[in-house]
């Protein structure tokens, strides 16, 4: 299933008990489960106790159940890894890291003073400025970093608020303080990834430890969106998730944060700015946007005022931020406080902000803008890591930072930091503590550093209990980089023991307004529904296709009819996939061999449009795109149709040369069960939403094109009547059955058509489609100023008409040339509307979700 | 000099326009040697959304938002101004170039950090290690600021080729350099790397050049449509204005719109539509002596 998974300890180890027994710390630093002499710390006895009764072979059971977990939920890569070139697969540790109640509690209170220190800092530069002013804060710091973004100095923000998530990257030094080694305060992410590691790794711990003594995650959640809503001063605000869509590392974490908080994800072009305030194309029209929480970086926010080449913002955001129409959480600009350059001063700016002592020290910083500071750098130059303060963000139009975001290197450019000491920091590297991770090399101690996430509730800043644990294998003899490490660990905070674990904080919410509608559907979300039942539609049908091609092929006993048949019936979709006919020397050689190369064509090939492996990527894509309204399972089932299991080509053997393609009939069989599995989890467990009717749209008219196209291909020259094609249709459209026992008769051509096309009561004929279709389009959203019937309405009406007029017997007749008009006249007839109803939907749905949008600042450009 | 600006942008859209939002940098700001005695703004369609206010470097601005749709736009901007010439400075006798930073770092008033914030690189502005090797030929170590400053800007001028049509807004300075080639906000962010590569403070002024020059004297270039020039920190000469497309320090025939730390902060015209499909940008810039052509109502407005 995962190849990346890796044996945990097998049978060498006879327990797990052996292996927490025998583990020991490194000398002279700090480990989080046992204190320098063996003994294990108090907070983590019960769960040592609980491990050690387990075998080897249950807890690796245990283990894999996670992996999958995580694969399945589209975990898989590492959001945190810079750039493209280090992607790596995001991997969790099978231990938690637990934390005492006494030591979070120290550490909570110091992330929630450092959030208020922030904010405050924040509130300063893009106000007063009294900090650069009096010389609290080195101008430089602010007036020349490139995530200070003027046009939002002077912006008024609800509540007074800019730094709503802040996350802080804290380690422990070998005394067991906290220091931290990064402010997050842009956008900070991992959050979404905590609650997912957390939920999986449920399923591989012993429940009642769980259940008793580790901290909720849910209770923070509620919080945050309780914030949200005093935000917005309303109980029910409309909040969106900005994201740049499925390109950005921490998509799927945007979305299932969206989908557990029960807000739409957005991207850019689903949102519009009217009369200064936001709103979000839905379905039925726009709707306006209380809460943006911005995914996006701020620069890239609104094309407007903000970076002009961004195609992920909204333009008029940053206006409409003004006239106080919309709350963007966190505040455009808030980015300004993640500069490490920040840190050498924050103890001076929390006693003049606060009037409070800076209760977590930062890693040792020293910005070499300051006289002092930047001899002492120079002198030690071979002992601390450099960068350019400024770099970060630098993305002047049409240039890479080749070095990454947060590029530091030990050492650096003197003569650069000699002259422009103002743009540069240093910082010393630290020794973190160690947490045990088991592996393939047993138990061993790993430093680590710890991502902790803070949001501003209704009232105050609230932690979440619990965060992401990041490994740093000690290789590196670098300092620290939450980017450039190894694998996650899920992180559990235990309860208080004196307070009981009553400690469980439940929120009582208002009475909840009874309702029967669902989240709205932004139109580019019911764009890609259509398309996700439209592909799922078509894998199908061609997997349909070859295996029942395959099957004949396969059986040396099966007449040369069979073969004519499938030459006949399989025409419409190799054509359509552009598969190559037989060339002349393949047309003199053996007919199987050349109806393999075409289908393994069909199958293999990575760039046909209608080829397999292309429809099933694109079916990936559709699906990740509507992530956040589908179901776990129904996301599932659709994870494990992979393009890459039909991405190699079995060899023919010459001869007997008909070797390879009947070995993907196992693939072909599973694949037709996940995707009836799909179809089946919409029909039983999908509310009847205008998201629903979407999908289901795109299956019904996508099928509706295969079956008439199947149909067609009936009409080529030759009688279908004699070869086995009528069977092999029927199989195709999984109607064998329905017929055989209607008829007992070999098939003939009047009652297959009958059954696929005019009998509403086959859910696979054209007729059972367009009714189904007629039913959608009429629950579908109206312009309520429009009575009368959409295009749509007219075309599906229409196309239905002519099949309840439709006579078989003179569907069949002959006509003089021997073709059969009738037929031919219906087919042609629903090969060209099919399409034309598909643009109407588009255009009417659809299109006002794709406008395009430039930026035309160029057409003024001086001379 | 008292001037009548007119400065008229029409876009044809090939496609309707359904909603389109706009910045505009077009009316002229008021400093030490000018005057703005009135200036108007006015769109065809009418905006639907308007506001008139200051952006963070103290230039009017004005944002408008045209929620009918339409196929073509026209922004005109008619203005106004009184322009003196600047107080001639003995270049020699200003500070140090290598002193300044330091300098205006001890004093961190209000008045001098919007000095200071110019010293920084900004979105267009970004210099490598040949260009800044390119602007020490002019500034060795102790030389008066404002005489580098101006040597800087004539060898740009010597240099580089005027060639419209080579470079784009986001034509990156390196490019520029590579190329010896460009147009003035070319020239402008080129000279504002090299000043600030050197942590001197220079901004990128946007604004006019009179049309029809006085007899007997050349047209200059970039008349005809807006333009562009850098201004120096130069501490005893205050701001002086420089132009490297014609290799001139700015008198009284420039007129400026706003300044900023490069184009993007303060382009005349900038803008976001959606829909539109292909556009032609037509733009007409007049800039005319007051006393001697009477004020022109707006026209087809």
């Amino acid at each position: 299933l995962n190849s990346r998974s890796e044996s945990l300890p097998g049978l060498a180890n006879p327990t797990l008990a052996t292996m927490f027994d025998g583990y020991q710390p490194l000398n002279g630093i700090f480990d989080e489960m046992k204190a320098a002499d063996g003994q294990l710390r108090p907070h983590w006895q019960k769960l040592v106790g609980a491990l050690r009764a387990l075998s080897p072979e249950e807890m690796e059971g245990r283990w894999k159940r996670v992996e999958r977990i995580l694969y399945e939920n589209g975990l898989t890569h590492d959001i945190f890894a810079d750039g493209d070139a280090t992607e790596r697969p995001w991997r969790l540790d099978a231990l938690p890291l637990l934390i005492s109640a006494a030591d979070w509690r120290w550490l909570e209170a110091g992330l929630v003073q450092r959030a208020r220190l922030l904010d405050a800092v924040l509130a300063d530069c893009y106000g007063e400025q009294r900090l650069i002013l009096d010389g609290a804060l080195p101008p430089p710091l602010v007036l020349g970093n490139p995530q200070f973004l003027r046009p939002c100095h002077g912006v008024p923000v609800s509540r007074g608020r800019r730094l709503h998530y802040y996350a802080a990257d804290v380690g422990r030094a070998s005394d067991g303080s906290w220091w931290v080694l990064k402010d997050r305060c842009e956008s900070p992410v991992g959050g979404g990834y905590a609650l997912e590691n957390r939920i999986a790794l449920r399923n591989c711990m012993p429940d009642e430890f769980i259940g008793n003594h580790v901290q909720q995650l849910a209770g923070f959640f509620q919080a945050v969106h309780e914030g949200h809503c005093a935000l917005a001063g309303k109980p029910d605000p409309r909040v969106i998730v900005l994201s740049s869509g499925p390109t950005a590392p921490g998509y799927f974490a945007h979305s299932y944060l969206a989908r557990y908080q029960g807000y739409v994800l957005a991207e850019g072009p689903d949102l519009t700015v009217r009369d200064n305030r936001v709103y979000l194309k839905t379905l039925e029209g726009l709707r306006p946007v209380d809460v943006i929480i911005r995914r996006v970086e701020a620069a890239s926010c609104d094309p407007l005022e903000l970076r002009s080449d961004s195609p992920h913002g909204v333009p008029g955001l940053v206006e409409a931020v003004r006239a106080g129409t919309v709350s963007v959480v966190n505040a455009l600009g808030s980015g300004l406080a993640d500069t490490e350059s920040l840190m050498p001063f924050l103890p001076g700016l929390c006693e003049r902000l606060l009037n409070e002592q800076l209760q977590l020290p930062s890693l040792a910083t020293w910005w070499c803008g300051h006289e002092e500071a930047r001899s002492y750098v120079l002198g030690n130059l071979d002992f601390l890591e450099t960068r350019d303060v400024f770099s970060r963000g630098a993305s002047e139009p049409g240039t890479q930072n080749p070095d990454g975001p947060e590029a530091w290197q030990v050492g650096g450019p003197r003569g650069l930091i000699e002259r422009r000491g103002f743009a540069y920091l240093a910082r010393e590297s630290m020794t973190l503590s160690t947490v045990p991770v088991l592996d393939a090399h047993g138990l061993r101690p790993v430093p680590f550093a710890l991502r902790v996430f803070v949001a501003a509730g209704s009232d105050g800043y609230v932690v979440m209990p619990g965060g992401l644990a990041r490994l740093c294998p000690p290789r590196t003899g670098q300092a620290f980089d939450f980017g450039r490490f190894g694998d996650g660990k899920d992180t559990w905070v235990l309860h208080d023991q004196r307070a009981g674990s009553a400690a469980v904080r439940r929120t009582r919410t208002g009475a909840v307004e009874l309702s029967r509608t669902n989240r709205e559907l932004p139109s580019r979300t019911a764009d890609n529904l259509f398309w996700l039942g439209s592909y799922a539609e078509r894998a199908e049908g061609i997997m349909r296709q070859v295996r029942s091609s395959i099957l004949r092929l396969v059986d040396d006993e099966r007449p040369t009819e069979d073969l004519l048949a499938i030459e006949r019936v399989l025409r419409p979709i190799l054509a359509k996939a552009a598969v190559e006919p037989a060339d002349d020397d393949e047309l003199a050689g053996d007919m199987r061999i050349q109806l393999e190369r075409r289908l393994g064509d069909l199958v293999f090939d990575g760039d046909r449009a209608y080829g397999l492996r292309l429809t099933l990527q694109e079916l990936g894509r559709t699906a990740s795109l509507t992530r956040d309204r589908l179901s776990a399972d129904s996301w599932r089932i659709l994870r494990g149709l992979r393009p890459e299991d039909f991405a190699r080509r079995p060899s023919l053997v010459a001869p007997p040369r008909r070797a390879g393609i009947g070995g993907i009939l196992g693939q072909l069989d599973l694949g037709i069960q996940r995707l009836a599995a799909f179809s089946g989890m919409g029909i039983e467990n999908m509310t009847r939403s205008f998201g629903w009717h979407f999908l289901d749209m795109g299956r019904r008219i996508e099928r509706s094109v295969q079956t008439s196209a199947l149909l067609g291909s009936l009409l080529d020259s030759g009688d279908p009547e004699d070869d086995g094609s009528l069977i092999l249709v029927l199989e195709i459209a999984d109607s064998f059955m329905t017929y055989r026992s209607r008829y007992l008769l070999t098939p003939q051509l009047a009652p297959v058509l009958d059954l696929l096309l005019l009998d509403e009561t086959n859910p696979r004929s054209v007729a059972f489609q367009l009714t189904a279709l007629a039913e959608h389009i009429g629950q579908l959203p109206r312009d309520p100023t429009d009575t009368g019937f959409s295009n749509h309405q007219l075309i599906v009406a229409d196309m239905l008409a002519e099949l309840h007029q439709a006579d078989i017997a003179s569907l069949c007749r002959r006509g003089r040339l021997g073709d059969r008009p009738g037929l031919k006249a219906l087919i042609a007839r629903i090969a060209s509307d099919l399409p034309a109803l598909t643009t109407s939907i588009t255009r009417t749905y659809f299109s006002h979700a794709d406008a395009v949008l430039s930026v035309i600042a160029a057409g003024s450009a001086p001379s | 000099m008292r001037y009548d600006v007119s400065h008229r942008t029409t876009y044809r859209y090939s496609q309707p326009v359904s909603i389109s939002h706009h910045v505009l940098h077009l009316a002229p700001r008021a400093c030490d040697r000018q005057v703005a005695e009135w200036a108007t703004i006015s769109t065809k369609p009418q905006p639907a959304v308007r506001s008139d206010t200051v952006d963070y470097f103290g230039n009017p601005v004005t944002f408008v938002t045209i929620q009918e749709q339409h196929e073509e736009l026209i922004i005109e901007a008619l203005s106004r101004v009184d322009v003196s010439p600047p107080t001639n400075w003995a270049p020699s006798r200003t500070m140090a170039w290598d002193r300044i930073f330091h300098h205006l770092e001890q004093d961190t008033s209000a008045a001098n950090l919007a000095i200071l914030q110019f010293a920084f690189n900004s979105p267009y502005t970004r210099a490598s290690a040949d260009l800044v090797a390119y602007a020490r030929e002019s500034f060795p170590s102790g030389r008066p600021v404002m005489e580098a400053a101006l040597e800087m800007t004539r060898r740009i001028h010597a240099d580089f080729r005027y060639q419209s049509g080579t470079t784009s807004v986001s034509t990156p300075v390196e490019d520029v350099f590579r190329s010896r080639r460009g147009v003035c906000q070319d020239f402008a962010h080129l000279e504002l790397s090299c000043l600030r590569a050197l942590a001197l403070p220079a901004r990128y002024v946007s604004g006019y050049l009179l049309t029809r020059p006085p007899p007997g004297k050349d047209k200059l270039v970039g008349s005809d449509a807006s333009h562009a020039w850098v201004s120096v920190w130069c501490q005893e000469a205050g701001w002086v204005d420089l132009d490297p497309t014609n290799d001139t320090i700015v008198g009284d025939e420039h007129i400026t719109l706003a300044w900023g730390r490069d184009y993007g902060d303060i382009s005349p015209v900038n803008g976001v539509i959606f829909g539109g499909g292909e556009h032609i940008v037509d733009v007409e810039v007049d800039v005319s002596p007051a006393a001697s052509t009477a004020i022109k109502g707006p026209r087809g407005a």
